[in-house]
Protein backbone atom coordinates (compact mmCIF):
# COMPACT_ATOMS: atom_id res chain seq x y z
CA UNK A 1 0.00 0.00 0.00
CA UNK A 2 1.49 3.15 -0.87
CA UNK A 3 2.18 5.48 1.73
CA UNK A 4 0.17 8.89 1.64
CA UNK A 5 1.92 11.82 0.25
CA UNK A 6 2.42 14.58 2.69
CA UNK A 7 3.91 18.20 2.38
CA UNK A 8 5.84 19.76 -0.55
CA UNK A 9 8.29 18.32 -3.45
CA UNK A 10 10.30 19.57 -5.60
CA UNK A 11 11.16 18.50 -9.37
CA UNK A 12 13.82 20.06 -11.58
CA UNK A 13 13.07 19.33 -14.67
CA UNK A 14 14.85 18.77 -17.84
CA UNK A 15 14.30 17.72 -21.22
CA UNK A 16 16.02 15.60 -23.86
CA UNK A 17 15.44 16.72 -27.13
CA UNK A 18 15.84 13.78 -29.53
CA UNK A 19 17.10 15.14 -32.73
CA UNK A 20 16.78 12.63 -35.60
CA UNK A 21 17.74 12.85 -39.12
CA UNK A 22 15.72 15.39 -40.69
CA UNK A 23 15.40 19.48 -41.05
CA UNK A 24 15.09 21.39 -37.83
CA UNK A 25 14.44 25.01 -37.27
CA UNK A 26 15.66 26.57 -34.30
CA UNK A 27 14.41 29.90 -33.26
CA UNK A 28 15.89 32.80 -32.60
CA UNK A 29 17.05 33.81 -28.87
CA UNK A 30 17.88 31.71 -25.82
CA UNK A 31 18.58 28.74 -27.55
CA UNK A 32 20.04 25.86 -25.47
CA UNK A 33 20.56 23.15 -28.04
CA UNK A 34 23.18 25.02 -30.01
CA UNK A 35 24.86 24.13 -33.32
CA UNK A 36 27.69 22.84 -31.15
CA UNK A 37 25.66 20.38 -29.50
CA UNK A 38 23.72 19.38 -32.89
CA UNK A 39 26.94 18.49 -35.13
CA UNK A 40 28.25 16.61 -32.44
CA UNK A 41 25.96 13.77 -33.55
CA UNK A 42 27.28 10.66 -34.77
CA UNK A 43 27.26 9.52 -38.16
CA UNK A 44 26.73 12.35 -40.17
CA UNK A 45 29.96 13.77 -42.09
CA UNK A 46 28.98 17.34 -42.95
CA UNK A 47 26.06 19.75 -42.43
CA UNK A 48 25.67 22.74 -43.70
CA UNK A 49 23.22 25.61 -43.76
CA UNK A 50 21.70 25.97 -47.02
CA UNK A 51 18.41 27.89 -46.83
CA UNK A 52 19.47 32.01 -47.58
CA UNK A 53 16.12 32.97 -46.70
CA UNK A 54 15.53 31.38 -43.50
CA UNK A 55 18.94 32.32 -41.77
CA UNK A 56 18.17 35.40 -40.80
CA UNK A 57 15.70 34.81 -37.80
CA UNK A 58 15.15 30.87 -38.34
CA UNK A 59 18.60 28.78 -39.42
CA UNK A 60 17.80 25.48 -40.89
CA UNK A 61 20.19 23.21 -40.49
CA UNK A 62 20.01 20.83 -42.78
CA UNK A 63 22.57 17.41 -42.18
CA UNK A 64 23.66 15.87 -45.59
CA UNK A 65 26.31 13.44 -46.34
CA UNK A 66 28.87 14.61 -48.71
CA UNK A 67 29.61 11.94 -50.96
CA UNK A 68 31.97 12.96 -53.79
CA UNK A 69 31.82 9.81 -56.18
CA UNK A 70 28.89 9.12 -57.15
CA UNK A 71 29.08 5.42 -57.22
CA UNK A 72 29.22 4.88 -53.46
CA UNK A 73 27.66 5.73 -50.29
CA UNK A 74 27.13 5.16 -46.87
CA UNK A 75 23.85 5.20 -45.44
CA UNK A 76 23.61 7.33 -42.10
CA UNK A 77 21.41 7.68 -39.77
CA UNK A 78 22.10 10.03 -37.15
CA UNK A 79 19.79 9.97 -34.13
CA UNK A 80 21.26 11.51 -30.87
CA UNK A 81 20.08 13.15 -27.96
CA UNK A 82 20.75 16.11 -25.83
CA UNK A 83 19.82 17.44 -22.57
CA UNK A 84 18.08 20.79 -21.95
CA UNK A 85 17.76 21.76 -17.98
CA UNK A 86 16.04 24.68 -17.37
CA UNK A 87 17.82 25.50 -14.51
CA UNK A 88 14.82 25.94 -11.91
CA UNK A 89 12.69 23.81 -9.94
CA UNK A 90 9.08 22.71 -8.94
CA UNK A 91 7.61 22.94 -5.83
CA UNK A 92 4.39 21.50 -5.24
CA UNK A 93 1.96 20.75 -2.43
CA UNK A 94 0.68 17.15 -2.32
CA UNK A 95 -2.25 18.85 -0.62
CA UNK A 96 -2.89 21.43 -4.02
CA UNK A 97 -4.13 20.83 -7.07
CA UNK A 98 -2.18 19.45 -9.78
CA UNK A 99 0.59 21.60 -9.96
CA UNK A 100 1.29 22.24 -13.70
CA UNK A 101 5.19 21.06 -14.72
CA UNK A 102 6.53 23.79 -17.43
CA UNK A 103 8.90 21.96 -19.18
CA UNK A 104 9.61 24.57 -21.35
CA UNK A 105 9.72 27.77 -19.74
CA UNK A 106 9.14 31.28 -21.46
CA UNK A 107 12.90 32.09 -20.89
CA UNK A 108 13.85 29.39 -23.18
CA UNK A 109 12.06 29.63 -26.12
CA UNK A 110 12.95 26.61 -27.86
CA UNK A 111 10.79 25.58 -30.96
CA UNK A 112 12.05 22.27 -32.46
CA UNK A 113 10.61 21.59 -36.17
CA UNK A 114 10.87 18.24 -37.51
CA UNK A 115 10.43 17.26 -41.35
CA UNK A 116 11.09 14.70 -43.37
CA UNK A 117 14.54 14.86 -44.51
CA UNK A 118 15.49 17.30 -47.55
CA UNK A 119 18.50 16.56 -49.88
CA UNK A 120 20.17 18.83 -51.65
CA UNK A 121 21.82 18.09 -55.42
CA UNK A 122 24.46 20.67 -55.97
CA UNK A 123 26.62 21.25 -58.98
CA UNK A 124 25.68 19.81 -62.35
CA UNK A 125 24.58 16.63 -64.02
CA UNK A 126 26.73 15.10 -66.95
CA UNK A 127 25.39 12.49 -68.70
CA UNK A 128 26.64 8.74 -67.48
CA UNK A 129 28.13 6.07 -69.86
CA UNK A 130 28.80 2.37 -69.62
CA UNK A 131 27.60 0.66 -66.95
CA UNK A 132 25.46 3.42 -65.99
CA UNK A 133 22.41 2.40 -68.96
CA UNK A 134 22.14 5.60 -70.30
CA UNK A 135 20.68 6.11 -73.60
CA UNK A 136 20.03 9.39 -74.75
CA UNK A 137 19.69 11.02 -71.70
CA UNK A 138 21.51 14.14 -70.25
CA UNK A 139 20.39 17.26 -68.03
CA UNK A 140 21.64 20.06 -68.53
CA UNK A 141 21.22 21.83 -65.62
CA UNK A 142 23.53 23.75 -63.31
CA UNK A 143 20.85 24.80 -60.88
CA UNK A 144 20.40 22.82 -57.07
CA UNK A 145 17.61 20.17 -57.11
CA UNK A 146 15.81 20.00 -54.04
CA UNK A 147 14.76 16.33 -53.84
CA UNK A 148 11.67 16.09 -51.42
CA UNK A 149 12.03 12.91 -49.32
CA UNK A 150 8.89 12.57 -48.28
CA UNK A 151 6.94 9.51 -49.67
CA UNK A 152 10.05 7.33 -50.61
CA UNK A 153 9.25 3.91 -52.24
CA UNK A 154 10.35 0.67 -52.40
CA UNK A 155 12.03 1.40 -55.91
CA UNK A 156 13.24 4.27 -57.48
CA UNK A 157 10.46 6.20 -59.55
CA UNK A 158 9.75 9.84 -59.51
CA UNK A 159 6.09 10.94 -59.09
CA UNK A 160 6.73 14.41 -60.48
CA UNK A 161 8.89 17.17 -60.79
CA UNK A 162 8.09 20.98 -59.72
CA UNK A 163 10.08 23.60 -60.91
CA UNK A 164 9.53 27.09 -59.73
CA UNK A 165 6.95 27.94 -62.42
CA UNK A 166 6.08 24.79 -63.17
CA UNK A 167 5.05 21.10 -63.16
CA UNK A 168 7.90 19.53 -65.60
CA UNK A 169 6.00 16.58 -65.59
CA UNK A 170 2.95 14.76 -64.80
CA UNK A 171 2.17 12.63 -61.90
CA UNK A 172 2.38 9.56 -62.54
CA UNK A 173 4.94 7.22 -61.82
CA UNK A 174 8.00 8.09 -64.15
CA UNK A 175 9.60 5.40 -66.30
CA UNK A 176 12.45 5.31 -68.56
CA UNK A 177 12.65 8.05 -71.00
CA UNK A 178 11.23 10.68 -69.40
CA UNK A 179 11.54 14.41 -70.81
CA UNK A 180 12.92 16.58 -68.32
CA UNK A 181 13.03 19.98 -69.42
CA UNK A 182 15.61 22.02 -67.65
CA UNK A 183 16.47 25.59 -67.18
CA UNK A 184 19.06 27.82 -65.39
CA UNK A 185 18.15 29.05 -62.48
CA UNK A 186 14.98 27.35 -61.66
CA UNK A 187 15.07 25.05 -58.17
CA UNK A 188 13.51 21.93 -58.62
CA UNK A 189 11.44 19.60 -56.42
CA UNK A 190 11.34 15.80 -56.86
CA UNK A 191 8.78 14.03 -55.06
CA UNK A 192 8.76 9.92 -55.54
CA UNK A 193 5.76 7.83 -55.19
CA UNK A 194 3.53 7.59 -52.28
CA UNK A 195 5.11 4.65 -50.13
CA UNK A 196 7.09 3.51 -47.33
CA UNK A 197 10.76 4.54 -46.35
CA UNK A 198 13.69 2.56 -47.21
CA UNK A 199 14.46 3.17 -51.01
CA UNK A 200 17.63 3.92 -51.86
CA UNK A 201 17.63 7.56 -52.50
CA UNK A 202 21.05 7.51 -54.27
CA UNK A 203 19.56 4.88 -56.13
CA UNK A 204 16.56 7.15 -57.05
CA UNK A 205 18.86 9.70 -57.61
CA UNK A 206 20.95 7.72 -60.75
CA UNK A 207 17.93 7.00 -61.97
CA UNK A 208 16.87 10.70 -62.20
CA UNK A 209 20.12 11.11 -63.74
CA UNK A 210 19.56 8.62 -66.49
CA UNK A 211 16.10 9.49 -67.27
CA UNK A 212 15.03 12.54 -69.52
CA UNK A 213 15.45 13.12 -73.43
CA UNK A 214 18.39 15.08 -74.78
CA UNK A 215 17.57 18.32 -74.19
CA UNK A 216 19.23 21.74 -76.04
CA UNK A 217 21.20 23.94 -74.77
CA UNK A 218 19.46 26.33 -72.39
CA UNK A 219 21.36 29.51 -73.66
CA UNK A 220 22.69 30.07 -77.54
CA UNK A 221 24.98 32.99 -77.86
CA UNK A 222 26.11 34.90 -80.60
CA UNK A 223 28.82 38.18 -80.52
CA UNK A 224 29.10 40.49 -82.51
CA UNK A 225 31.62 42.00 -83.54
CA UNK A 226 33.56 38.97 -83.26
CA UNK A 227 36.79 41.64 -82.98
CA UNK A 228 36.56 44.57 -80.68
CA UNK A 229 38.60 46.89 -79.07
CA UNK A 230 38.27 48.42 -75.35
CA UNK A 231 36.23 51.03 -75.65
CA UNK A 232 34.12 49.33 -78.30
CA UNK A 233 30.52 48.41 -78.85
CA UNK A 234 29.53 44.69 -78.63
CA UNK A 235 26.46 43.08 -79.04
CA UNK A 236 25.90 39.60 -77.18
CA UNK A 237 22.69 37.91 -78.66
CA UNK A 238 20.85 34.65 -76.80
CA UNK A 239 18.30 33.35 -79.08
CA UNK A 240 16.66 31.63 -76.08
CA UNK A 241 16.13 34.52 -74.47
CA UNK A 242 17.78 33.84 -70.83
CA UNK A 243 20.48 36.62 -70.69
CA UNK A 244 17.89 38.30 -67.45
CA UNK A 245 19.72 35.82 -65.17
CA UNK A 246 22.31 37.12 -64.97
CA UNK A 247 22.86 40.45 -63.23
CA UNK A 248 26.66 41.71 -63.49
CA UNK A 249 29.34 40.99 -66.47
CA UNK A 250 32.85 41.05 -66.22
CA UNK A 251 35.88 41.05 -68.89
CA UNK A 252 38.55 38.87 -68.77
CA UNK A 253 41.89 38.86 -70.61
CA UNK A 254 45.42 37.77 -70.17
CA UNK A 255 47.77 40.97 -69.16
CA UNK A 256 50.63 40.02 -70.98
CA UNK A 257 51.12 37.17 -73.81
CA UNK A 258 52.67 35.13 -72.16
CA UNK A 259 50.50 34.77 -68.91
CA UNK A 260 48.61 32.16 -67.73
CA UNK A 261 45.67 33.80 -65.70
CA UNK A 262 43.47 35.77 -66.51
CA UNK A 263 42.54 39.58 -65.15
CA UNK A 264 39.32 40.12 -64.87
CA UNK A 265 37.34 43.67 -64.70
CA UNK A 266 33.78 44.01 -63.75
CA UNK A 267 31.85 46.30 -66.59
CA UNK A 268 30.59 49.05 -64.89
CA UNK A 269 26.79 49.32 -64.85
CA UNK A 270 26.20 51.90 -67.05
CA UNK A 271 28.24 50.52 -69.76
CA UNK A 272 25.93 47.64 -70.75
CA UNK A 273 22.10 47.73 -71.13
CA UNK A 274 20.60 44.13 -71.43
CA UNK A 275 17.47 42.09 -72.64
CA UNK A 276 16.26 39.01 -72.45
CA UNK A 277 17.85 38.18 -75.44
CA UNK A 278 20.34 40.54 -76.42
CA UNK A 279 23.07 42.65 -74.13
CA UNK A 280 24.87 45.68 -75.40
CA UNK A 281 28.04 46.17 -73.74
CA UNK A 282 30.67 48.94 -73.91
CA UNK A 283 33.99 47.48 -73.61
CA UNK A 284 35.53 49.88 -70.88
CA UNK A 285 38.85 51.72 -71.98
CA UNK A 286 40.78 51.38 -69.00
CA UNK A 287 40.89 47.47 -69.55
CA UNK A 288 45.06 48.17 -69.83
CA UNK A 289 45.76 45.98 -72.77
CA UNK A 290 49.30 47.37 -73.95
CA UNK A 291 48.49 45.17 -77.14
CA UNK A 292 45.92 45.22 -79.94
CA UNK A 293 43.81 42.33 -80.82
CA UNK A 294 43.78 40.81 -77.33
CA UNK A 295 41.41 37.74 -76.79
CA UNK A 296 38.65 39.16 -74.43
CA UNK A 297 36.44 36.82 -72.96
CA UNK A 298 33.18 38.30 -71.54
CA UNK A 299 31.09 36.14 -68.56
CA UNK A 300 27.68 36.91 -67.31
CA UNK A 301 27.40 36.59 -63.69
CA UNK A 302 24.40 35.45 -61.23
CA UNK A 303 24.90 37.20 -58.47
CA UNK A 304 21.55 36.28 -56.81
CA UNK A 305 21.28 32.18 -57.70
CA UNK A 306 18.51 30.42 -56.15
CA UNK A 307 20.28 27.87 -55.68
CA UNK A 308 22.98 27.22 -53.10
CA UNK A 309 26.88 27.80 -54.02
CA UNK A 310 29.28 25.65 -52.98
CA UNK A 311 32.02 26.50 -51.26
CA UNK A 312 34.68 27.17 -53.70
CA UNK A 313 32.81 26.68 -56.62
CA UNK A 314 32.71 28.88 -59.62
CA UNK A 315 29.36 28.07 -60.64
CA UNK A 316 27.59 31.18 -60.74
CA UNK A 317 29.40 33.01 -64.06
CA UNK A 318 28.88 31.71 -67.15
CA UNK A 319 30.86 33.04 -70.64
CA UNK A 320 29.22 34.86 -73.04
CA UNK A 321 31.03 35.36 -75.74
CA UNK A 322 34.95 35.54 -76.41
CA UNK A 323 36.11 38.71 -78.96
CA UNK A 324 39.06 38.76 -80.94
CA UNK A 325 39.17 34.63 -80.75
CA UNK A 326 37.78 31.63 -82.28
CA UNK A 327 34.20 30.14 -80.83
CA UNK A 328 33.96 29.92 -77.57
CA UNK A 329 36.03 26.88 -76.43
CA UNK A 330 35.79 24.70 -73.25
CA UNK A 331 39.10 25.03 -71.63
CA UNK A 332 38.32 23.14 -68.36
CA UNK A 333 38.90 25.94 -66.25
CA UNK A 334 35.70 25.43 -63.92
CA UNK A 335 34.54 28.53 -65.52
CA UNK A 336 31.20 27.16 -68.08
CA UNK A 337 30.81 27.45 -71.89
CA UNK A 338 26.91 26.41 -72.43
CA UNK A 339 26.92 27.46 -76.21
CA UNK A 340 25.95 24.09 -77.51
CA UNK A 341 25.19 20.90 -76.00
CA UNK A 342 27.16 18.10 -77.49
CA UNK A 343 27.10 14.94 -76.34
CA UNK A 344 30.22 13.40 -74.49
CA UNK A 345 31.29 17.02 -74.39
CA UNK A 346 32.70 18.23 -71.39
CA UNK A 347 30.64 20.94 -71.68
CA UNK A 348 29.89 20.89 -67.81
CA UNK A 349 31.75 23.16 -64.83
CA UNK A 350 33.86 20.00 -63.99
CA UNK A 351 34.94 21.74 -60.76
CA UNK A 352 31.59 21.04 -58.26
CA UNK A 353 30.70 17.60 -57.73
CA UNK A 354 27.29 16.49 -56.88
CA UNK A 355 26.36 16.39 -53.70
CA UNK A 356 24.78 12.23 -52.89
CA UNK A 357 23.22 12.06 -50.14
CA UNK A 358 22.63 9.24 -47.59
CA UNK A 359 20.17 6.68 -47.86
CA UNK A 360 17.79 7.85 -45.35
CA UNK A 361 16.13 5.71 -42.79
CA UNK A 362 13.05 7.75 -41.85
CA UNK A 363 12.71 7.83 -37.51
CA UNK A 364 10.09 9.40 -35.53
CA UNK A 365 10.96 12.39 -34.40
CA UNK A 366 10.26 13.28 -30.84
CA UNK A 367 11.36 15.56 -27.71
CA UNK A 368 11.31 12.93 -24.33
CA UNK A 369 11.27 14.96 -21.20
CA UNK A 370 13.36 13.92 -18.28
CA UNK A 371 12.06 11.58 -15.56
CA UNK A 372 10.14 13.64 -13.08
CA UNK B 1 12.54 10.34 -5.41
CA UNK B 2 10.32 7.80 -4.62
CA UNK B 3 7.03 10.13 -4.38
CA UNK B 4 4.70 8.74 -6.52
CA UNK B 5 3.24 11.17 -8.72
CA UNK B 6 0.11 11.24 -11.18
CA UNK B 7 -0.15 12.81 -14.58
CA UNK B 8 -3.18 14.46 -15.56
CA UNK B 9 -3.75 16.90 -18.18
CA UNK B 10 -0.74 17.82 -20.12
CA UNK B 11 -1.00 20.73 -22.44
CA UNK B 12 1.33 21.63 -25.14
CA UNK B 13 1.74 24.47 -26.92
CA UNK B 14 2.46 23.58 -30.58
CA UNK B 15 2.24 24.56 -34.19
CA UNK B 16 2.24 21.79 -36.89
CA UNK B 17 0.84 19.22 -39.35
CA UNK B 18 -0.56 15.59 -38.58
CA UNK B 19 -0.86 13.98 -35.22
CA UNK B 20 1.12 14.62 -32.49
CA UNK B 21 1.41 11.26 -30.51
CA UNK B 22 1.82 11.43 -26.90
CA UNK B 23 2.55 9.40 -24.42
CA UNK B 24 4.47 8.67 -20.83
CA UNK B 25 6.54 6.00 -19.83
CA UNK B 26 7.86 4.79 -16.04
CA UNK B 27 11.51 3.17 -15.93
CA UNK B 28 10.56 -0.03 -16.80
CA UNK B 29 9.25 1.29 -20.20
CA UNK B 30 5.68 1.01 -19.06
CA UNK B 31 3.65 3.44 -20.86
CA UNK B 32 0.31 4.74 -20.99
CA UNK B 33 -0.56 6.14 -24.17
CA UNK B 34 -2.58 9.31 -23.96
CA UNK B 35 -5.00 10.48 -27.27
CA UNK B 36 -3.28 11.92 -30.03
CA UNK B 37 -3.34 16.15 -30.67
CA UNK B 38 -4.16 17.16 -34.13
CA UNK B 39 -2.02 19.93 -35.29
CA UNK B 40 -2.57 22.80 -37.32
CA UNK B 41 -0.70 25.81 -38.23
CA UNK B 42 -2.18 28.71 -35.33
CA UNK B 43 -0.32 27.14 -32.45
CA UNK B 44 -1.94 26.79 -30.11
CA UNK B 45 -2.43 25.02 -26.68
CA UNK B 46 -3.57 21.73 -27.36
CA UNK B 47 -4.64 19.35 -24.44
CA UNK B 48 -4.33 15.80 -24.19
CA UNK B 49 -5.54 14.03 -21.09
CA UNK B 50 -3.29 11.95 -19.31
CA UNK B 51 -3.86 9.06 -16.22
CA UNK B 52 -0.63 7.82 -14.96
CA UNK B 53 0.98 7.35 -11.90
CA UNK B 54 4.71 6.57 -11.32
CA UNK B 55 7.71 7.35 -9.03
CA UNK B 56 8.92 7.86 -12.04
CA UNK B 57 7.52 8.98 -15.49
CA UNK B 58 8.64 10.91 -19.10
CA UNK B 59 7.16 12.37 -21.07
CA UNK B 60 7.48 11.42 -24.69
CA UNK B 61 6.28 13.49 -27.83
CA UNK B 62 6.84 12.94 -31.29
CA UNK B 63 5.41 12.28 -35.09
CA UNK B 64 5.40 9.46 -36.53
CA UNK B 65 3.80 9.46 -40.53
CA UNK B 66 5.50 11.28 -43.53
CA UNK B 67 5.61 14.86 -43.32
CA UNK B 68 4.16 15.64 -40.24
CA UNK B 69 5.84 17.97 -38.41
CA UNK B 70 5.41 20.07 -35.18
CA UNK B 71 6.67 23.06 -33.46
CA UNK B 72 6.80 23.37 -29.21
CA UNK B 73 7.30 26.17 -27.77
CA UNK B 74 5.94 24.71 -24.38
CA UNK B 75 5.10 22.00 -22.64
CA UNK B 76 2.97 21.46 -19.34
CA UNK B 77 1.85 18.31 -17.20
CA UNK B 78 -0.05 18.72 -14.42
CA UNK B 79 1.34 16.24 -11.69
CA UNK B 80 0.23 15.52 -8.55
CA UNK B 81 1.53 13.34 -6.04
CA UNK B 82 -0.84 10.98 -4.58
CA UNK B 83 1.99 8.69 -2.17
CA UNK B 84 5.21 9.57 -0.76
CA UNK B 85 6.21 6.01 -1.94
CA UNK B 86 6.09 2.41 -0.88
CA UNK B 87 6.58 0.40 2.13
CA UNK B 88 10.19 -0.34 2.56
Amino acid sequence: MPIPATGTFKIYPSLFINLVDGEYDLQAGTDPVTEQALASAANIAAYYNSEVNNAATCPKLRRAELNASATAYTPAVGTYETQVFLNHEIIFDAAGTPTPIEFISADFPLGVRFRQPQVVILGTFESWQDNRQVTNTKLKARQSVVFDLNNLSGTTYVNHISAVDAILSSTSQWGANQVFGTTLGHQFTVVNNPGGPGASLFHAIQNFYLQGTYNTAWISLSISPSSANPGDTVVITDANGNLDLFTDFKICWKPNPTATDLVCSLVPRTFWTKTSTQLTLKLPVDIGLPYGNRIMRIFGLITSPTWPIPAGASNNEVELGRLNSTPLLTDGSGIYNLTKDKRNDSYYDRSVSPVVLTNRKIINPRIKTGFF
Amino acid sequence: MNTINHCGPISILVMGSGNLRVSLNNLALKSYTCNPITMDASGDFKVTLGNFANQKMQLIIETSAIDEYFRISSIIPYIKPVASGYPL
